[in-house]
């Protein structure tokens, strides 16, 4: 084989390797992690959890992904001329050494389409994503939120 | 130039008059933090009054299900809304359990849900009695909405949302109105302010 196909060769595999690789576990912890629960006929729910980031340089929370809900966004709720308003927020930063806590009223990751309905107790799989790409896997129970 | 001829009464009710006016007008902090703003005041207080929409068995008038001494609490909402809607509904649900048996059989909650391009008389019904017995769930086309929300001073506007799988969300007002068996608005809670006020605030009602 000639040198360069080889060369191209090992790079196909390195590169297949890399995109393969599990996912890296983040430093990132998250405590008082639950779902909100809410009626049978209710199409979308919350998440509200704290984060963590015990490390020496900031993070932020940039995707979650769940197999309960059709689509899964972090949110934010404001008040705003006695009015409350929700949006998504593209990235939610986690200061070094700091902690985050998304809550009733506020922050909360959204899971939208609900592929049915979640009763109390049941378990939901939450998988965070961070801007360092590396991940935290998490199982919520569903109970009242507040 | 000659000052006018108004008399002693004349000049007192004009720099009365003047005062009132610059107070009303100027809204300075103190009269602010006094609670004795009328800009505020009417603002906050609206009249209220009956209203007619449509629940799961078809149209709905508050007045035809309420008796003497009943209490109505209205929150408008909608059941798409993850967060807010349901954890107000609960922390209601969670008030009513508190009061005592009789009292909290003279109380009922209606949830409107201002949301007229998703929800439906049904859903809206169906996502409210969930929350209890006592839970009503209405809704209107946007017309009988807007008639309803400008009863209560209330307000709601559809926000498109490019970047999420929602397309679109309903700014709400955040307030839980207590009213009387004729809709007549008696007091008002912020939603965040429900998990602490709202049973003190039923029970002087009750």
């Amino acid at each position: 084989m000639r040198p360069i196909l080889r060369a191209a060769l090992a790079a196909l595999l390195l590169a297949t390797a890399a995109v393969a690789a599990p996912p890296r576990a983040s430093t990132v912890r998250a405590s008082g992690g639950r779902v909100a629960l809410v009626p049978p006929s209710a199409p979308n729910t919350a998440a509200f959890f704290v984060l963590h980031n015990p490390g020496p340089k900031p993070l932020a929370l940039v995707k979650a992904s769940s197999p309960a809900a059709r689509a899964t966004e972090v949110h934010d709720m404001v008040v705003k001329d006695g009015k409350s308003q929700m949006r998504p927020l593209a990235r939610l930063e986690i200061p070094a050494r700091d902690s985050v806590a998304l809550a009733p009223g506020g922050r909360h990751v959204m899971l939208i389409g609900l592929e049915k309905p979640l009763p109390k107790g049941a378990r939901v799989p939450l998988t965070l994503t961070f801007s360092d790409r590396s991940t935290l896997a998490l199982e919520l129970e569903v109970r009242p939120a507040h | 130039m000659r000052l006018p001829n108004l008399g002693f009464r004349g000049w007192t009710a004009l720099v009365v008059f003047t005062i009132l006016a610059v107070l009303l007008v100027a809204r300075p902090r103190w009269v602010q933090r006094l609670g004795l703003d009328p800009g505020e005041y009417s603002a906050m207080r609206p009249a209220g009054g009956d209203f007619a929409l449509a629940g799961a068995g078809g149209p709905w008038r508050l007045s035809e299900h309420t008796t003497e001494g009943s209490l109505v609490l209205l929150y408008f909402g909608f059941t798409r809304c993850p967060d807010l809607c349901p954890m107000t509904l609960g922390t209601i649900a969670n008030a009513l359990g508190e009061l005592p048996e009789a009292s909290r059989r003279r109380v009922q909650v209606v949830f409107v849900s201002v949301d007229h391009r998703y929800d439906t008389p049904a859903s809206a019904s169906a996502y409210a009695s969930d929350f209890g017995p006592q839970f009503t769930g209405l809704t209107g086309d946007s017309l009988a909405l807007a008639r309803v929300t400008q009863q209560f001073n209330a307000a709601f506007a559809f926000v498109p949302l490019p970047e999420s799988a929602m397309e679109y969300t309903v700014d709400h007002t955040g307030l839980v109105y207590l009213l009387d068996r004729r809709g007549l608005v008696r007091d008002m809670v912020p939603t965040d302010q429900i998990v602490t006020d709202l049973r003190k605030r039923m029970e002087k009602l009750l």
